[in-house]
C-alpha cells in the first residue's frame, strides 16, 4: 500500500448523514458475500427504476468474449494489460483475456447487441456471481438508462455508475493476481515458507471466493477457513465497507473537513425539499454532532502520532 | 504502587482489527436483539471517516434528541476505547525495544511465513507500515546520536587553544 495513500486518506476527514427506512444492526458480511449483497441492492434500485437487466445479465461470460474478441481494439488494450500484469507473458489461452479487458461494452452496448429478450423474466440473484464482471453489467446497465430516466434519478445512477467503477476495479485486480491459470506471484520468503510447509489451509483462496453465486459460495465447505482480507489494501477494504453500508440510500448532509482548514458541507436537496423544518433542524443537528465526534477522534489520533514521535525522540535526546 | 498491566496482545489486535478491516459500527439501542431495527448506526472507519444512518420512523420519535445525544456519547466512549489502547501501547516502558524487536521476528516472519496467531495480523498491510515507520524513526534516531556524537567532537576540537 502506498504510504501516500494512508496519509492522504487521514488529511481529510468526511462525516456522511443518511436516512434508512429500514435497518438493523447486522455486520458486514465476509467480502465475497458483501459483494453479493452490494450488487443485489444495486440491481433491485435500477429494477426500481424501470431498468430491464435481461440484456445485460442474460449473456454468458463465454457469450460476452466471443463478441469482444471481434474486436481488434479491446483484444490489444487485454493483451497490454496481460503483459503488464504478468512480466510481458502470454496467456496459455485466448480467453483468459477476459479477466483483462477494460470494459464489455462491445458485447452489452443496447445499440450494438440485441440479445434475445424473454418473456416474464425476471432478474434473479441465483445465476450472478461476485466476480468484477457482475459489477460491470450493472455499470453499464446504469449508463445506458441514464438519458431516458427522468429528472431526479441522476445522483442515484450516479452513485451505481461510480461504486461499480471502483468495485469493479479491486475485484479485478484481485481476479486477475490470483487467477489459477497463472502461478502466483509470490515473493521470496513466501515461496521458502511454502517449500517448508505446503499452502496455508487456514485461508480459502482468491478463485475460490470470487467469481461464485451465493449458491457457491455456500455449497464450499469453507466455514473453517477464513477470508483473506490482508491481500487487500486498507482502502479497498474501507471502499467496500462503505459502498456496503451506504448502499443506495441518499446521503442528506455530508461535511468534508481537510488539514488545512478547508470546510465543505454539502447538504441534499431532498432535506430540503422533502422533510419538514423540524426534521430538517433534527438531521442536521445529528450531524453537527457527528463532525465534532469525527474531529475528536482525528485529533486523537494526531495525538498518538505525536506521543509515539515523541517517545522515541524523547528518550534519545534525553541522554 | 503496582505497575500498570502490559496491554494484551489480544485485545489490541482485536480492537486494531476491528478498525483496520472495514472500521468500528455502533448501534442505539448498543446491543440489539438479532434483526431488530436500530435508531441509529454509526460506521466509523480508520482513516477518520463516519457515516451515521438514521431510521426514518426515529425521527419522529418525540426523545429523537434523547437518542441522538445518548448514542453520540456511546459512540465517543467506543471511540476512547480504540484511543486509550493505541495509546497504552504508545507509554509502554519497553515500547521501543518491543518495537525493534517485534520488527526482527517480522522480518524473521516474512521471509519463512511463519505459521501462528500473529501471521494473520503481521501480514496485513499496515502491520508492514508500522514496521516500516518503526525501522525509519530507529534509523533516523541513531543517524541523530551520531551526528550529534561527530558536532561534539568537531566543537571540542575548535574549542581547544
Amino acid at each position: 500500500m502506498d504510504p501516500h495513500g494512508i496519509f492522504s486518506d487521514l488529511l481529510t476527514v468526511e462525516v456522511n448523514t443518511i436516512v434508512k427506512p429500514n435497518m438493523t444492526a447486522a455486520k458486514m458480511p465476509s467480502l465475497p458475500f458483501a459483494l453479493l449483497d452490494i450488487i443485489e441492492n444495486f440491481a433491485t434500485a435500477l429494477l426500481k427504476l424501470g431498468v430491464d437487466l435481461e440484456p445485460y445479465f442474460t449473456p454468458t461470460r463465454e457469450q460476452c468474449w466471443a463478441k469482444i474478441r471481434a474486436d481488434p481494439q479491446h483484444l490489444e488494450d487485454a493483451r497490454a494489460s496481460y503483459a503488464a500484469a504478468n512480466g510481458g507473458g502470454q496467456p496459455r489461452e485466448e480467453s483468459d483475456l477476459y479477466d483483462y479487458l477494460g470494459d464489455l461494452w462491445p458485447a452489452l452496448d443496447p445499440s450494438l447487441n440485441s440479445w434475445p429478450t424473454t418473456e416474464g423474466w425476471s432478474f434473479s440473484m441465483a445465476g450472478v456471481t461476485n466476480g468484477w464482471d457482475s459489477f460491470e453489467r450493472l455499470r453499464i446497465a446504469a449508463l445506458a438508462a441514464d438519458p431516458k430516466l427522468s429528472a431526479g434519478h441522476e445522483v442515484l445512477i450516479t452513485r451505481i455508475v461510480g461504486a461499480c467503477s471502483r468495485l469493479k476495479y479491486i475485484v479485478q485486480g484481485v481476479q486477475q493476481f490470483y487467477a489459477p491459470a497463472h502461478a502466483p506471484r509470490l515473493s521470496l520468503g513466501e515461496r521458502l515458507g511454502q517449500l517448508l510447509r505446503g499452502r496455508d489451509r487456514r485461508f480459502a483462496s482468491w478463485p475460490e471466493l470470487l467469481n461464485k453465486t451465493r449458491n457457491d459460495l455456500l455449497r464450499r465447505d469453507q466455514r473453517q477457513q477464513r477470508v483473506p482480507v490482508h491481500h487487500l489494501s486498507p482502502e479497498d477494504q474501507s471502499t467496500v465497507r462503505k459502498i456496503w453500508e451506504v448502499g443506495t440510500e441518499s446521503v442528506l448532509a455530508q461535511t468534508c473537513v481537510q488539514l488545512d482548514g478547508d470546510v465543505i458541507t454539502r447538504i441534499s436537496e431532498d432535506l430540503i425539499e422533502a422533510h419538514t423544518a423540524a426534521v430538517q433542524e433534527l438531521v442536521l443537528g445529528c450531524h453537527h454532532r457527528s463532525v465534532d465526534t469525527g474531529l475528536s477522534h482525528w485529533r486523537a489520533l494526531v495525538q498518538v502520532a505525536i506521543e509515539l514521535v515523541d517517545k522515541v525522540f524523547g528518550r534519545i535526546s534525553a541522554r | 504502587m503496582p505497575a500498570p498491566k502490559p496491554p494484551r496482545l489480544a485485545e489490541l489486535r482485536e480492537l486494531l482489527v476491528d478498525l483496520i478491516e472495514g472500521g468500528v459500527v455502533i448501534t442505539e439501542p448498543p446491543s440489539p436483539v438479532e434483526g431488530e431495527q436500530v435508531a441509529f448506526r454509526t460506521l466509523i472507519q480508520l482513516d477518520g471517516d463516519i457515516c451515521m444512518s438514521i431510521h426514518a420512523e426515529a425521527l419522529a420519535d418525540p426523545d429523537f434528541a434523547a437518542t441522538c445525544a445518548r448514542h453520540i456519547a456511546h459512540v465517543r466512549e467506543e471511540l476512547a476505547r480504540h484511543t486509550r489502547a493505541l495509546r497504552r501501547w504508545v507509554r509502554a516502558p519497553a515500547w521501543i525495544c518491543g518495537a525493534l524487536g517485534f520488527s526482527l521476528v517480522y522480518g524473521l516472519g516474512l521471509a519463512l511465513d511463519v505459521r501462528g496467531d500473529l501471521a494473520s495480523v503481521v501480514v496485513h498491510d499496515v502491520w508492514r507500515q508500522l514496521v516500516l515507520l518503526s525501522a525509519a524513526t530507529a534509523t533516523s534516531a541513531l543517524f541523530a546520536v551520531l551526528a550529534r556524537a561527530v558536532v561534539r567532537s568537531l566543537l571540542r576540537r575548535t574549542a581547544r587553544p
